[in-house]
């Protein structure tokens, strides 16, 4: 799927805290962008010192449904994320994409286990509607770590996913007031479950969030035994 | 001063910078002092979807001369470099790779992330 350039309009916006929203984009002319869950688009924007102002965002909607939807934090002194906050229904944005390859391309003959933090589920939410759409024997885990369980963007509808027999989703939240990128427990979780409680180094990793944390889990998962190729990861 | 010297595949001339590493970022994306920083920094275009944050193989250059010179590559690197179209064994990606003195690269024509 070669990445194409698409105008796209807002139409229409969620906001889950003051400081996160979802932005549904309809492309340009009925177009629809073909993706694969889990992959990004790349935003133009018109600010910065030097125009435009190229800031990725993934995707969290499915390929399949007419709009694309981001979901976007406002960073605090972020030229890209706070111009993205001042846009009302109606506004344009170029755009590119697809982009990346975090995504499920084939369904692992293993487990897989999603570790998400903050925004960082919407790439996960894409993917796990997939693989959960499309059968398949083996257990899906998501840890979706936030500062609190208000922060937990598509909480309703990961837990009501709760019934699917091979899927389980567990919040990690990590306090109020906790920075981005910041959730030991979550870190704390993912080695005490996946590292010291067995010995099997089978599954399959998709791990999403702000900053170092990608790194320093990645760096332990392969350091345990897990193939790299089966720990995926996007650090934003 | 280092110099990057940017052959282009599609055709367009060539174009050499020279900078100074000590007045990196250049501009606001990929590694400070990257070939992607120096070159977005003094107006030469090199794709960069990710806004330079390893993520994707947009800024794939080639590596023709001065591999040396260059910072080595990290796991992350090699991860991403995995998925590029038309890898070669001198590939690097522009938003990572940190010139220490002269290189002489090759900007690909497909260098669009598949
Ligand atoms: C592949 C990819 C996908 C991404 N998808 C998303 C997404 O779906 N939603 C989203 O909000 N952001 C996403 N990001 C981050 C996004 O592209 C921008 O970096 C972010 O919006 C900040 O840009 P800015 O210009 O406002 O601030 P800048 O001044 O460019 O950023 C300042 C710093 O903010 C930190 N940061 C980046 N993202 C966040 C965040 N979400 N929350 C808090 N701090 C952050 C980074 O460490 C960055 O160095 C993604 C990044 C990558 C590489």
């Amino acid at each position: 799927m070669p990445p194409e350039r698409y105008g796209a309009v807002v139409e229409r916006i969620r906001a889950w805290t003051p400081s996160t929203r979802s932005l549904f984009l309809r492309p340009d002319a009925g177009a629809r962008m073909p993706f694969h869950a889990g992959q990004f688009i790349s935003l133009a924007l018109p600010v910065g010192e030097s125009p435009p102002l190229v800031r990725p965002y993934s995707l969290a909607s499915d390929p399949e449904d007419a709009l694309l939807e981001i979901c976007v934090d406002l960073v605090p002194a972020g030229i890209g994320s706070r111009y993205l906050f001042s846009l009302a229904v109606g506004a344009t944005l170029d755009l590119k994409g697809p982009f990346g390859s975090f995504m499920v391309d084939a369904p692992p003959a293993a487990a897989m286990v999603f570790v998400a933090d903050g925004t960082g589920i919407a790439p996960v939410r894409a993917m796990v509607r997939r693989v959960l759409a499309h059968g398949g024997e083996h257990r899906v885990q998501v840890l979706h770590g936030a500062p609190t369980e208000a922060d937990l963007l598509f909480h309703d509808e990961l837990a009501a996913f709760g019934s699917h027999p091979r899927f389980s989703w567990e919040p990690v939240l990590a306090g109020a007031g906790a920075a981005t990128g910041e959730n030991p427990k979550l870190e704390a979780l993912v080695l005490d479950r996946y590292v010291r409680a067995d010995a099997d180094r089978t599954r399959h990793f998709w791990i999403c969030a702000v900053g170092d944390l990608v790194r320093r889990l990645r760096e332990a998962l392969r350091a345990a035994g897990y193939e790299r190729r089966a720990v995926r990861y996007e650090q934003w | 001063m280092p110099k990057i010297h940017v052959i282009h595949e599609s055709g367009e001339p060539d174009q050499t910078v020279e900078f100074s590493a000590a007045d990196a970022p250049f501009s606001h994306d990929g590694e400070p002092g990257s070939i992607l920083d120096v070159l977005l920094g003094h107006k030469v275009h090199l794709e960069h979807a990710c806004g330079g944050k390893c993520a994707c193989t947009t800024c794939h250059v080639i590596v023709k001369e001065g591999e040396g010179n260059l910072s080595e590559m990290q796991d992350n690197e090699m991860d991403r470099l995995d998925t590029a179209p038309g890898l070669t064994m001198h590939s690097r990606l522009g938003c990572q790779a940190v010139p220490k003195g002269d290189v002489t690269i090759v900007i690909p024509k497909f260098n669009v992330n598949s």
